[in-house]
């Protein structure tokens, strides 16, 4: 279905009229360009409010906001491969399976290589060399269902479902289903090392990663072609570009991502499994729309997935607060949620046309 | 059917794999074609073959849906406990129908939102089925019920026939519901191959614009094949309970994957427009044919995930790779200049 949606889509539906900016009515267009974030960092405030209010204040404690901002980078950085993909009109069901692979992939490296009482050096050393690696594999495993999208012309959808099978399965075969433990500390040590004893270091990671997308997606041309394919795949490439080339390297950056994230779930819980990241590829689908991605391609902006992130991140902790709401609520919730947003998005847009 | 028609068909290419790996499983292990062995493989498609049935359906129509698994579940748990909590026991037909009843209500959620909102079918069911994981787990507090009702579990022990392999002295039985599969697959058959909702279909799968041009209700179709999504997803949620005598949380665990995969393998082109019932059944056994007899055919079962994975790109890329040929053909007349024919196809 997303054919028939794609070819009607045009290019100015992506809001890349950079030319624009600097134009009169400064104010009254910052207003119209970041609606969506406005609107993000309202829905913010409220859940934020509601929360601390229902919780008696407890929820609004440094312990709490230290937490938060522990946790949401494994899902962010996830999500922000996610965004890539779906902005160039597709999606990407590989993340989690990716996260995965490198991650057990990473460990056993870091295991087999880390010698035994090396100095501090030495050891940021070898888990540099190990994230490389990791990276490297990430965008192998993007290369791989890219160019199976791009080249041999699998829908998205199915391309990356099969392949997340694939990726997910070596995963397990790899490991047999069980986890990857007693890992060097250097991984675990660095992850939840805090700058200045407030920011944490996964917190400094998820930014980097978010100002590359960002600086990839509005500062190069690579970032022009994704928006240009997502919007109108065949008016793009008879202007000339390669999209099969830019589509390959959107899912390979997508795929490096995903591995940066499986490293910073490997940190975090101290070991490597293969079932990880199982229960965060509806949320990451859910952070992109959020932030105003269109699942038909051609739109989305680092900005309102920052926040989007955020958003998540604290409704997630705020519900785990409550004792009475279970772990299954949560599911329940991310659906609906997911349905809402879709639907008022869908329905302003809509009414904005119209108008 | 002329010889070149017949090389033509996916159906004949799906056949012949079945038929190799029959013959090469038999040579490995002499247990295939064993009476006992033929009954669990005919067991073990009744619920994957429903399931492909319905979802065939969608994928024709050009959607998809990731969902039935959970509307399966959640019906299946609905239904046993509304039948334990007010002890029933009347004529287990009124459990199918409450089951497909509501299936076919959490079907038509999903047909409501994709017709109207018009965005992928995918990350709209990937929401729903969320929501109804999170209902079966969190309202209904369900994950496992070992003594089903009365109702239940008498269609559970009831078979039709029983046959016993002399080698090795294992038995198995056919069990009622295999009934419920044929009619199932005569219906959907029936429904695409001689009635204008199938043709109806087709023609949304090939090209949407154009079936609107030709005066199908393209959104009521839309909700159409979703609901009877959910009604088939329904029944088999309950077929399983009576397979297997017990409801389990994660019995369809994964199932959105392998099903999708076994009506991909079976012809159906995702993109939507194409594909048959017939296939769709053949590729659901031979999906079944491979992961029953992974053992048999030297795979250990941690790698059976690498091979679903394997067979659905092998599957599409197949029938992908053609269309991408074929497109590649026109654009290449045209910069040939045989702008005649090559304009038209390509718009």
């Amino acid at each position: 279905m997303s054919k028939g949606g794609m070819n009607k889509g045009d290019i100015n539906k992506g809001d890349i009229n950079k030319a624009d900016k600097n134009k009169a009515g400064m104010n009254k267009e910052f207003r119209e360009k970041n609606a969506n974030n406005l609107k993000l960092l309202g829905m913010f405030a409220v859940s934020f409010a509601v929360l601390t209010v229902a919780t008696g204040g407890k929820f609004f404690s440094a312990g709490q906001m230290k937490l938060i901002a522990y946790l949401f980078p494994e899902m962010g950085v996830l999500s922000l491969g996610m965004m890539l993909a779906m902005i160039s009109g597709g999606i990407d069901l590989t993340v989690v399976a990716v996260a995965d692979l490198s991650g057990i992939l990473c460990c056993m490296m870091l295991k087999a290589v880390m010698p035994n009482d090396a100095s501090l050096p030495v050891q940021i050393l070898v888990l540099l060399l190990v994230v490389a690696a990791g990276l490297v594999i990430g965008g192998l495993c993007g290369a791989f269902s890219g160019t199976l999208i791009s080249r041999i012309g699998i829908p998205a959808m199915v391309a990356t479902l099969g392949a997340s099978d694939i990726i997910l399965g070596l995963a397990v075969g790899i490991t047999n289903g069980s986890s990857v433990k007693e890992l060097p500390p250097i991984l675990n040590g660095v992850v939840s090392y805090r700058l200045f004893d407030a920011i944490p270091a996964s917190t400094i990671i998820f930014a980097v990663c978010a100002g590359a997308v960002a600086f990839i997606l509005n500062k190069t041309s690579l970032g022009f072609k994704i928006y240009m394919i997502g919007s109108n795949k065949t008016a793009t490439r008879y202007s000339g570009i390669d999209d099969k080339k830019t589509i390959t390297l959107t899912y390979m950056i997508s795929g490096m991502l995903s591995s940066v994230s499986g490293l910073l779930m490997c940190g975090h819980f101290n070991s490597a499994r293969s079932d990880f990241g199982k229960s965060y590829l509806t949320p990451a689908i859910l952070i992109c729309v959020l932030a105003g991605v269109s699942p038909n391609g051609g739109k989305g902006k680092v900005a309102g997935m920052v926040i989007a992130v955020v958003i998540l991140q604290t409704l997630s902790s705020g519900f785990s607060m409550f004792q009475n709401i279970s772990d299954y609520y949560k599911n329940l919730i991310w659906g609906l949620v997911l349905i809402l947003v879709m639907i008022i998005n869908v329905t302003s847009e809509r009414r904005k046309a119209r108008g | 059917m002329n010889m070149k028609k017949l090389l033509k068909r996916n159906e004949f290419y799906v056949i012949l794999i079945i038929v190799v790996l029959s013959l090469l499983i038999q040579m490995k292990s002499g247990q295939f074609f064993t009476a006992n062995n033929i009954v669990d493989l005919v067991r073990s498609l009744i619920v994957p073959g429903m399931m492909a049935a319905g979802l065939f359906m969608v994928i024709a129509s050009g959607n998809i849906d990731v969902s039935f698994p959970y509307t399966a579940m959640l019906c299946m748990f609905a239904v046993t406990k509304w039948f334990q909590t007010t002890g029933y026991d009347g004529p287990v037909i009124v459990g199918f129908l409450a089951a497909g009843l509501l299936g076919a209500f959490l079907g038509l959620i999903n047909g409501v939102l994709a017709a109207w909102l018009k965005l992928p079918t995918l990350i709209i069911t990937l929401g729903t089925c969320s929501i109804y994981l999170g209902f079966t787990q969190g309202v209904l507090k369900s994950s496992v019920i070992s003594a089903i009702p009365a109702p239940l579990s008498q269609m559970a022990s009831s078979s039709l026939f029983s046959v016993r392999s002399a080698s090795t002295g294992l038995g198995s039985s056919m069990p009622v519901s295999i009934f419920i599969l044929i009619a199932v697959l005569l219906l959907v058959g029936f429904i695409m191959k001689y009635t204008m909702l199938g043709r109806g279909i087709y023609a949304v799968g090939g090209d949407q614009v154009a079936a609107e041009r030709a005066g199908f209700p393209v959104a009521a179709i839309r909700i159409f094949v979703f609901t009877f999504m959910g009604f088939i997803g329904g029944i088999t949620g309950l077929t399983q309970v009576t397979l297997s005598g017990m409801c389990q949380i994660g019995f369809f665990d994964g199932y959105e994957m392998t099903i999708i995969a076994a009506v991909v393998l079976g012809g159906a082109s995702i993109a939507g427009g194409s594909g048959s019932v017939f296939g769709t059944f053949l590729g659901v056994l031979l999906m079944k044919l491979i992961s029953n007899n992974l053992i048999l055919l030297g795979i250990p079962t941690n790698w059976s995930k690498l091979m679903t994975g394997v067979l659905i790109i092998a599957g599409v890329s197949a029938s992908a790779y053609k269309m991408v040929a074929a497109e590649r053909k026109v654009t290449s007349n045209i910069l040939e200049g045989n702008k005649g024919e090559g304009a038209d196809t390509n718009e």
